[in-house]
């Protein structure tokens, strides 16, 4: 509840209209009843007594008020969705914002997939709630409450009425939900059942038919279809008792206004004064009072209903927003600088998250400028985290970085990654085109840059394929590319930057072996003033480095030495380029 | 119509200005790169769905292109349960007809004060309270017979739609992504789900209301009747009118909302490379942009959207308020016979004719949506069987000779892969097939499952024609271990018993320790009980493909294919395993396509594909001598080795 108070806090910024929208909105259901109230003047006294002005008087007066209900539900809709939807574009703003400021632990911890979620699918909830809000929520409460001010002010025999049928709506309502919100709950799940069932076959076709258990899916998948009707049966059939039950109440609360209209007409409360004749205005606007109010109150269930999940939805998103950004810039940093290229890990171990195993164990290694350095080991054996340290995408755990033996942690973060370039393992491309990815390396880059960057990642070949080149469009994710495509564009941007450290995370992986061999040697032309770290799991690839750093799998440095003296040393080393080559090593 | 060719005429301006551009001198910024990929992309899946709640719903897709042989195919599906859907429609006719008649009583009772006849007012009331009781009940049988029938309904539409997916061609998946088949048996379903619970029920209720409430008004006093009814026409251009502008709106909303969520997913799930290219700003600028996009029509979708409901209370009192006026002019001027409860009545009818007239408008929509889903499954449904003029043969017991006879292969007619490649594979000999990606050697595995046919030439098992097994049969005895290994949901021990069902728990761990998955496995807290979550997304790679190769030998087949089977295994889990890979090829014919020189160098053949042709083939020493392709590959690849 406090978190759903929380997002509220972003309406209040449009206080006015939320005013605007409050006000149109309470006279507006006032006018709902003023339409039947005054219809009794018509049906009590002007037509009994045949008075022609009244008759007049009060139909001008019943359009005047219904056209003026009109404009008000006008106002109101314009205000109360000028209040969702600016609120929920700020709310969806700083949440955007908080994502691209997290740091990767603080990632980690949320997951990707769940940042997703909340940033589109629970704002979608949220932005539904702050839609219904001052239209629809707001309205129910006003309905019951002015509706029972009034039938109390029109008739206080026949709001008599009201002992019987609000208990009896109360309590159906709660004996609903008892049963149903239980029997509802378990229907997301089944669902998911069935999803997973059928993602399944459309996933591994191959393996389902090359071990022709096509009977043994369609078993699995009934026994899921069946279990989810029958728990979304079972759900539907609590509403198909309900519905009519409801209903029910309401035709009675009419048939219990005639039955109590007749023993006050009898008693004489319900007579006209003067006349004597019986007030059946008054009756039929009470018929009419009486179902806006039961309806209030049946909105005002369906609404707890909504807000529950609407709870839920924004508890996740405060969670997001009110997360600690764990990575901060330094207060002083250094901040014009140009580095140039050493790297030094002073016993340097790393974790990812504070409980988790220690992925590095007291790393030292230094890196002279222009050095080429080549990384291997199994996996999980902290090749990748050696990396995500250098450009601060996480802090060690103990010990320190140095860049130009300077603390990473000294340097302004975005002047610092402005240097370095890092390729990824799964290259992440963007939608829009080929040059607007590059363009990320080097903001203004001139076409002959950006050609000269794609020759070096033997990109130009499949470029240069297509009519509009540079332009052409790439869709999201990069569907419309192949995996080294992908990676070469991803290479092309890294070199754009003419960065002083280049940091290769095994991003040759899907470039055949001859387009390998051309980066590399590109990469061995540019190292004169380049620092360039190569993580491979290919010994043909990283054997070609200067030097090479290998990694047991408890975390710590097996051997960091050329080729061939880890060939006599390393005994990690050995083994790799034992299993790579077979017998062929020892010849 | 003017306006719809204004809007095309302006699209292709704008398509038309991208035309002309030289594209080796310019660069075009983000701004029209969004602008020239918004104009050519296909919105179809953005706006196949029904935006807005309740009374406001618009459906925004495309319509179901044979709505009339949707509708009886659903309808046939219905038919299973006749008796029941007849029993639907005969009781919410019934009940509405009885709920209708209330207002009526109730106007009665009012006519009966008026003369302070208490007798009768007591009879009429007594009357409503039966009328409502068994309105409810009967609403009741209703309701809750067709929540039964429709979900039975949709779990055998499912049912089907399932079973067909499970004879379609691998060419099937290949074509479609799997979300999208996925979606046709979840999503899509459930749209004809809406139809059948919704749709049927509001169908009968809103149409009966709408006749009944007519037909009351004009008994009541036809006179009154004929003044609601001079309404109904600006009713519906209005409801017309709004539904079309509403429409305009919600697509706007949709795409923008499209837009909005790509760049949240791409830069959320992308955010290390924003972070390591300092790409955060601009990432945020463009989030803005598009943020105040989507605001300003998600406004305008909402506000004109809502206009309908107080529209339409408007004319509800406005119709209430000239019924009730008239109404009390004739009776005051005493020509025309008319009670007051007549009039009340009327008014009432007035609102219970008015409602249906909307709600119908709004009920389209959803059958549009529903019509569309379901045409959706039907296709699906419709896709030609794979097991369509299967062969005859049953093949028990596979020996493995397997010889390709210039065979051709295109996956599309006019793009060949696969160009007049003949060889021959010796019964328990093993094969590589070497060459650069791309070149056609999944396609060679593709053919021998048969998951594809050939265009031209043959492919021979033990000197039979491939087409002439049961497809079934060969598949059973061809093992595959692929390169993408998802798992199945289950526990370790069922997926590795996918091989073969029958197996005893000793043979399963036997073939686990063959494939060195046994120690880790061992190591997992559940051991072999432990549960697979999202197609094994909490093992890693290297641990399903150990899994997929355990799985393997279990099913013990008579031709073994490996499809860069331990390219995700790292080198030294890999080393331990080639013991047991050589166990396991013994005596098989095994096709092998891998990356590493060990599993090559050993084989009896090796073929290499360049460019779908099959351009040498040899064993390793034959092939180097060669000095040909392979030995280019070879040398790249392996060179600062082989100087060792």
């Amino acid at each position: 509840m406090s978190s759903l108070l929380k997002t509220l806090r972003y309406t209040l910024k449009y206080w006015q209209y939320i005013l605007i929208s409050l006000v149109a909105m309470t006279l507006n259901v006032v006018t709902g009843f003023v339409v039947p109230f005054l219809m009794v003047r018509i049906i009590d006294n002007a037509i009994p007594n045949e008075d022609y002005d009244l008759l007049w008087q009060t139909g001008g007066l019943m359009v005047i008020v219904a056209l003026f209900g009109l404009v008000l539900a006008i106002i109101n809709i314009y205000s109360s969705q000028k209040v969702a939807m600016w609120s929920i574009a700020d709310l969806r703003e700083d949440l955007f914002r908080k994502i691209q400021s997290l740091s990767f632990t603080n990632v980690d911890k949320f997951k990707t997939s769940r940042l997703i979620t909340t940033a589109t699918s629970d704002i979608a909830r949220i932005q539904q709630f702050f839609s219904m809000l001052l239209r629809i929520i707001v309205r129910a409460p006003l309905m019951f409450g002015i509706g029972l001010f009034m039938a109390i002010q029109t008739s206080l025999a026949l709001s008599n009425i009201f002992y019987a049928s609000l208990p009896i709506l109360v309590l159906t309502i709660v004996v609903v939900m008892i049963i149903a919100t239980p029997r509802f709950m378990k229907v997301p799940k089944t669902v998911d059942g069935l999803n997973k069932a059928s993602l399944e076959t459309a996933n591994s076709p191959r393996v389902i038919k090359s071990f022709v258990s096509m009977e043994q899916e369609n078993k699995k998948f009934n026994a899921a279809n069946e279990l989810f009707r029958t728990t979304n049966t079972a759900a539907e059939k609590v509403m198909a008792v309900a519905e009519p039950f409801i209903m029910m109440i309401f035709n009675l609360t009419l048939a219990g206004l005639i039955f109590l209209g007749a023993y006050f007409f009898k008693d004489g409360t319900l007579l006209e004064v003067g006349t004597g004749l019986p007030k059946v205005g008054i009756l039929m606007a009470f018929s009419n009072y009486s179902m806006q109010i039961l309806f209030g109150l049946l909105m005002f269930a369906m609404i707890m209903i909504f807000m529950t999940r609407a709870i839920a939805s924004s508890k996740r998103i405060i969670e997001v927003m009110e997360e600690v950004v764990d990575l901060q810039n330094c207060d002083d940093c250094v901040d014009d600088f140009d580095i140039k290229g050493q790297i030094e890990f002073r016993d340097v171990s790393f974790a990812y998250g504070k409980e988790a195993n220690e992925v590095l164990r007291k790393i030292s290694f230094k890196v002279e400028p222009g050095e080429r350095i080549g990384i291997i080991g199994s996996t999980g054996s902290g090749k990748s985290s050696i990396i995500n340290l250098i450009p601060r995408l996480y802090d060690v755990k103990s010990g320190a970085i140095l860049i130009d033996d300077i603390n990473v942690k000294q340097y302004n973060i975005a002047s610092l990654r402005s240097q370095i370039s890092v390729v990824t393992q799964t290259a992440t491309i963007f939608s829009g085109s080929i040059a607007t990815n590059l363009l990320q390396g080097k903001k203004n880059a001139s076409i002959e840059e950006l050609q000269m960057a794609s020759d070096k990642a033997q990109a130009s070949e499949f470029i240069n394929q297509y009519d509009d080149l540079y332009n052409h469009e790439i869709m999201q994710k990069g569907t419309n590319l192949s995996g080294g495509q992908k990676q070469r564009i991803s290479l092309a941007r890294a070199f754009l930057r003419n960065p002083k450290i280049l940091i290769l995370d095994d991003s040759t992986s899907a470039v055949d072996a001859q387009s390998e061999a051309s980066i590399l040697k590109e990469i061995e032309q540019l190292s004169n003033n380049m620092t360039t770290l190569l993580i491979a799991q290919k010994i043909s690839t990283v054997s070609q480095m200067d030097r090479i750093l290998v990694l047991n799998n408890k975390g710590s440095i097996d051997g960091y030495d050329t080729h061939e003296n880890l060939m006599k040393n390393s005994k990690v080393y050995q083994e790799i380029v034992l299993s790579q080559m077979g017998g062929e090593a020892d010849a | 119509m003017r306006k719809i060719k204004k809007s095309i005429t302006h699209e292709q301006d704008q398509k038309d200005v991208f035309e002309n551009i030289n594209h080796k001198s310019t660069i075009l910024n983000k701004e029209q790169v969004k602008k020239r990929n918004a104009a050519n992309k296909d919105y179809s899946k953005d706006l196949n769905r029904v935006v807005g709640g309740g009374r406001h719903r618009v459906y925004l897709g495309k319509n179901a292109s044979d709505r009339k042989g949707t509708i009886i195919r659903i309808w046939r599906y219905l038919d299973n349960y006749r008796a029941v859907f007849i029993l639907v429609v005969a009781s919410m006719a019934i009940a509405t007809m009885l709920g209708g008649l209330l207002p009526y009583l109730f106007a009665k009772a009012i006519d009966n004060f008026i003369v302070f006849d208490y007798t009768a007012a007591y009879t009429v009331g007594a009357f409503i309270v039966i009328f409502a009781v068994l309105n409810s009940i009967i609403r009741f049988i209703g309701r809750y017979s067709m929540t039964i029938i429709s979900q039975k309904t949709v779990a055998r539409i499912r049912k089907d739609a399932f079973d067909r997916l499970q004879l379609l061609p691998v060419k099937y998946y290949d074509d479609n992504l799997s979300g999208d088949i996925v979606s046709r048996i979840t999503n899509d379903v459930d749209l004809i789900s809406a139809v059948l619970s919704q749709f049927v029920l509001e169908l009968i209720n809103s149409s009966i209301m709408l006749v009944f409430s007519l037909v009351m008004m004009l008994v009541i006093n036809w006179g009154l009747a004929l003044i609601v009814i001079v309404f109904v026409p600006f009713m519906a251009i209005f409801t017309m009118k709004i539904g079309k502008i509403t429409r305009k709106g919600f697509v706007a909303q949709q795409k923008f909302l499209g837009a909005l969520n790509g760049i949240v997913e791409e830069n959320t799930s992308g955010l290390k490379v924003v972070k390591l290219y300092g790409t955060e700003n601009e990432v945020i600028d463009e989030f803005i942009e598009t943020n105040i996009k989507l605001r300003n029509a998600g406004y305008k979708a909402q506000v004109y959207s809502g206009f309908i409901m107080p529209v339409i209370m408007f004319l509800q009192n406005f119709i209430y308020v000239i019924v009730v006026a008239i109404g009390g002019l004739l009776k005051i001027s005493g020509r025309i016979a008319i009670s007051i409860g007549d009039i009340s009545a009327i008014t009432q009818y007035t609102r219970s004719f008015i409602q249906p007239i909307s709600n119908l408008a709004q009920l389209f929509n959803t059958l549009q949506q529903g019509l569309a889903g379901a045409e959706r499954v039907f296709t699906l449904i419709d896709e030609p069987n794979e097991y369509v003029n299967d062969g005859e043969e049953e093949a028990k017991h596979l020996k493995g000779h397997i010889e390709f006879k210039n065979v051709t292969f295109g996956y599309v007619p006019d793009t060949i892969v696969l160009k007049d490649i003949s060889f021959n594979a010796e019964a328990g000999k093993t094969i590589a097939i070497v060459g650069p990606t791309g070149s056609g050697k999944t396609t060679i595995i593709n053919l021998l499952n048969r998951f594809y046919d050939v265009n031209e030439g043959e492919i021979l098992i033990d000197e039979t024609n491939i087409t002439t097994y049961k497809k079934d049969s060969v598949r059973k005895n061809i093992g595959v271990v692929l390169q993408d290994t998802s798992l199945f949901s289950g526990t370790v021990k069922d997926n590795i018993m996918y091989g073969k069902l029958e197996a005893t728990e000793a043979e399963m761990i036997q073939a686990a320790s063959l494939a060195n998955a046994h120690d880790f496995i061992e190591r997992l807290p559940q051991g072999y009980d432990t549960e697979v979550f999202e197609g094994g997304n909490n093992f890693s790679q290297g641990e399903r493909q150990l899994i997929s190769i355990a799985r393997t030998i279990l099913s013990d087949p008579d031709v073994l294919i490996l499809d860069e089977a331990t390219s995700n295994v790292d080198t030294r889990t890999e080393f331990k395993i080639q013991e047991s890979m050589r166990t396991l090829m013994k005596n098989r014919t095994s096709f092998v396509i891998a990356h590493r020189l060990q599993t090559i160098r050993n084989a009896s053949k090796i073929l290499v594909i360049k460019d779908g042709e099959l351009i040498e083939s040899g064993n390793h020493s034959d092939l180097l001598h060669l000095g040909g392709f392979y030995y280019d590959l070879y040398t790249t690849q392996f060179k600062d080795l082989v100087i060792e």
